[in-house]
């Protein structure tokens, strides 16, 4: 096909698109398109600079048995409490922190969370941690539109819980409510005051351009010292969306929102958190897996796993909430807490949980390559995409992060019933009927009351999709709940198999090793990747795949253990790669902005400066330490780290680096 | 005068249509020429060659897009004028870098009766756009349709050169992954 043939073609859109932009915006309008478009952008920039680093500060990294295996049948499935959670506009893979001694919040690898200030809310007062007044000019402002990190903590010592503070500005004008699971707070003339607390509906607000507000991240309930499940005071138990696991230590409060955990081939992983030993091998013994192989590894990549202690803790956790559920029953709508009486206002519905998926499966399952941006330990992608996808039998939903533009990849479920067809790139709605199996694995019961009367069904808007709920009862208990969605689905199932790119891309690649890459001064640590393509059929075989495995003409896959080798990069090594972030002056004649260089600077520079920096929208955020990290595959280094999650082609010779190219071929 | 009086104009047969449409539609439509052509005399031509055809086209029609509808014929006709002028070599412009960055856009085939190629229609390219975030169709539109400049799209939305340049290459990735799906 001729471009002019193609340039003919695009003339003959809908008249409808053709008249939506026939018009530049007004200025004001304009401006907050493009800031939107620019808050968004910045973001990146904020999360290229953020760290998927490992902070191996309390961290021991624990080496798996030689005669762990895992099967591609298992793999197939998700053999986790994965359920999507529709009602929240703030999707995440995970969520949680500690609180470290410093004052800083920590994931549970130690790995720094995000600079935002501990504070206390005391008669409307917000004090620091020293129990001074917090200074509310402190450079913690984000624009509302800004993801926050969601915090779930709360010392119960203290009663710290993380500030979050926002400054409304023009993009934020389209915004109606805050999730209710906020404690809002409005700055406004000098004075902080609640505007609601209020876990049930979403709040809506208005909002004025420029005024500050403030997020306290309240948990809904915790655990006591005595080990009682109870509610957050000023909280109910509604229809939470979330289970947590809570526990207190030493004073700090951990709350986990859970959970995990599917297998991957990436290997299996133990940590060792302070002192809390977890073990994912254990935690799958602790597993009901009917049709496992009992020698069977769990897989993790590099997402957090949970171990038996807190899946334990989980029990009892949810045995509490049962407890305080069951007590709800007959006429009892009131927990006591420290003496007082809380009245229940919304019965509590263990609908969702949320699941912990490998990030690195999401990234490169998102089709996102140069949309993939990293959020912390989460994927975004650029919310142009199509809301679902289905990757290897597994529904995945992107949902949108509130404000932004951006996507949070988030499972639905692994079992999935089809009811109907549907139709590729169709705008055909497609009626998926997941199954959910309220299993609780850490749970000795399986049971969870969701205090519906019968069967029944609602219906829930979520963005632009409807979804019917529906909850069957069991006895006097709900076991399983069933969804319904209604959703356009963008992917196509067939038999047709999908061919790999034209050869002299693999020509081209050949006998290069590919993987993630880390540099360290002139060492290239590379993590391996395996490259499948579909028409591999070989390899497929010896793997125990199918064609009916691949959504796309290829497969990445990581050794398990995963295996890293370090390489030495000298003088004479060369750099290819696309200079996405515009760092150089190029010919404008080329536009793929390919660039070759022997220069490791020039590379660096690429790794580590991100998009969109030149964007004056907001304020830098707080400036990321230089951080003395131990090794993990897959992230740079140098200076600020950053994230390159782009599987890069190297030659070598021997233990030298000959050459390192980047392709927008892959994402891991 | 709205669009739907101007409408009911055509369908009255009276000639106060075309005034209508031309005092509404003029310099938008002599715009969307002029991007194609570069050429005053040219884009004009095309305009008056618009209004000629709309009178014969409606009725039947009644578009419910009557600007887009107005605009598709225009772009149509300074289409054909640039590819006569191409052929004389006169009026080398910006179209020739845009077709250059739509070149990138079709993938590599070498069945010369891909199918894409062959069937490739409008809906499937409505499709790719409606899936578009609204930021990303308008930068797309404002280039491929109605071929205003990097610097134009820039300007008009208040953003750089480079972040206009880099949603269209972006775009364009993804307008190319989808050809080669279809």
């Amino acid at each position: 096909m001729k471009p002019e043939k193609l340039f003919e073609v695009i003339g003959e859109v809908d008249e409808s698109i053709v008249a939506e932009s026939a018009e530049y915006p007004r200025k004001a309008q304009g401006a907050g398109l493009f800031l939107r478009f620019a808050a968004a952008a910045c973001l990146i920039a904020v999360i290229g600079v953020s760290a998927w680093a490992v902070w191996q500060m309390n961290y021991t990294r624990v080496e798996t048995p030689a005669d762990t295996q895992v099967t591609q049948e298992a793999n197939a499935h998700y053999d986790t409490l994965l359920m999507a959670d529709f009602l929240m506009d703030f999707p995440s893979l995970f969520s949680f922190g500690i609180v470290a001694e410093d004052g800083s919040i920590r994931d549970i690898r130690g790995r720094l969370l995000e600079e935002v200030p501990l504070v206390r809310l005391e008669n409307d007062r917000l004090l620091d941690i020293h129990g001074h007044e917090f200074p509310l000019d402190a450079p913690f402002r984000w624009p509302l539109t800004r993801v926050a990190t969601q915090f779930n903590l709360y010392d119960l010592d203290s009663g710290f819980t993380p500030l979050i503070l926002m400054e409304v500005t023009e993009t934020d004008e389209n915004l109606q409510s805050f999730p209710s699971w906020w404690v809002l707070y409005q700055y406004i003339d000098g004075a902080f005051t609640s505007v609601s607390i209020d876990y049930g509906e979403h709040m809506p607000i208005a909002l004025d351009i420029g005024q500050v507000v403030g997020f306290l991240s309240m948990p809904s309930f915790f655990v006591d010292e005595d080990g009682r499940l109870i509610m957050n005071e000023g909280s109910v138990i509604n229809r939470t969306s979330r289970f947590w696991h809570v526990s207190l230590e030493d004073g700090v409060l951990t709350v986990l929102e859970i959970l995990p955990l599917y297998e991957r081939p990436y290997g299996l992983e133990s940590l060792r958190l302070q002192d809390m030993e977890m073990s994912l091998r254990n935690l799958v013994e602790q597993r009901h897996r009917p049709n496992e192989n009992a020698n069977m590894s769990v897989s993790v990549a590099e997402h957090e796993a949970m171990a038996v202690e807190v899946a334990r803790s989980m029990i009892d956790a949810f045995n509490d909430m049962l407890s305080i559920q069951k007590g709800l029953e007959g006429d009892g709508q009131f927990v006591e807490y420290q003496g007082r009486q809380y009245e229940i206002v919304n019965d509590a519905r263990f609908q969702h949980i949320r699941s912990i998926q490998d990030i690195r499966e999401f990234a490169e399952a998102a089709f996102t390559q140069d949309f993939a941006e990293w959020y912390f330990y989460r994927p975004l992608v650029h919310d142009d995409l199509p809301r679902y996808r289905e990757i290897d039998g597994v529904l995945v939903m992107f949902l949108p992060i509130w404000g932004e533009r951006f996507l949070f990849p988030q499972i639905i479920d692994g079992d999935i019933e089809i009811l109907e067809g549907f139709t590729f790139r169709d705008s055909f709605i497609a009626r998926v009927n997941i199954s959910l199996e309220m299993i609780m694995r850490y749970m000795q019961d399986g049971y969870i009351s969701a205090h519906h009367d019968a069967a029944s069904s609602e219906i829930f808007q979520v963005g632009e999709h409807t979804m019917l709920l529906t909850f069957i009862l069991e006895g006097n208990e709900w076991r399983i709940f069933r969804y319904e969605i209604e959703l356009p689905l963008s992917v196509e199932f067939s038999d047709a198999v999908a061919t790999p790119p034209t050869p002299p891309l693999e020509v081209i690649h050949e006998g290069a090793l590919t993987g993630a890459i880390a540099i360290q001064g002139n060492a290239l640590y590379l993590d391996f990747v395996e490259v499948i393509w579909q028409s591999d059929t070989a390899r497929i075989l010896e793997l125990g795949l199918s064609r009916h495995d691949f959504t796309r003409p290829y497969m990445l896959r990581h050794d398990n253990p995963p295996r890293t080798q370090r390489f030495e990069i000298t003088d004479e090594t060369t750099f290819s790669f696309v200079d996405s972030s515009f760092n150089f002056e190029l010919d404008d004649q080329n536009w793929g902005r390919l660039v070759y260089t022997n220069s490791l600077d020039d590379f660096i520079l690429h790794l580590t400066q991100p998009s969109w920096s030149e964007f004056e929208f907001q304020p830098t955020p707080p400036s990321w330490p230089e951080f003395e990290i131990q090794l993990e595959v897959g992230t740079a280094l140098i200076g600020t780290p950053t994230l390159q999650r782009i599987v890069y082609f190297v030659r070598v010779d021997g233990n030298y680096v000959t050459n390192i190219t980047q392709e927008f071929m892959f994402i891991q | 005068m709205d669009d739907n009086m101007i409408l009911n104009l055509y369908f009255q047969r009276d000639e106060k249509a075309i005034c209508e449409t031309q005092r509404k539609y003029a310099g938008y439509l002599y715009t969307v020429a002029s991007n194609i052509l570069h050429s005053a005399e040219d884009a004009e031509e095309c305009v008056n060659d618009t209004y000629f055809k709309t009178w014969e086209a409606i009725p039947p029609k009644r578009p419910t897009f009557f600007k887009g509808f107005l605009a598709k014929i225009t772009r149509n006709c300074s289409l054909d004028k640039y590819r006569i002028n191409n052929a004389k070599k006169r009026n080398a412009n910006q179209v020739d870098l845009l077709l250059s960055e739509l070149a990138e856009v079709i993938p590599a085939t070498t069945d010369v009766h891909s199918t894409y190629e062959n069937n490739l229609v409008a809906a499937d390219i409505n499709k790719f756009l409606l899936n578009l975030n609204k930021e990303t169709r308008f930068i797309f539109m404002r280039r491929y349709w109605y071929a205003d400049s990097i610097a134009t799209i820039a300007s008009g939305c208040r953003a750089s050169e480079s972040k206009i340049k880099s949603s269209l290459l972006r775009t364009r990735r993804k307008l190319k992954g989808f050809l080669e799906l279809t």
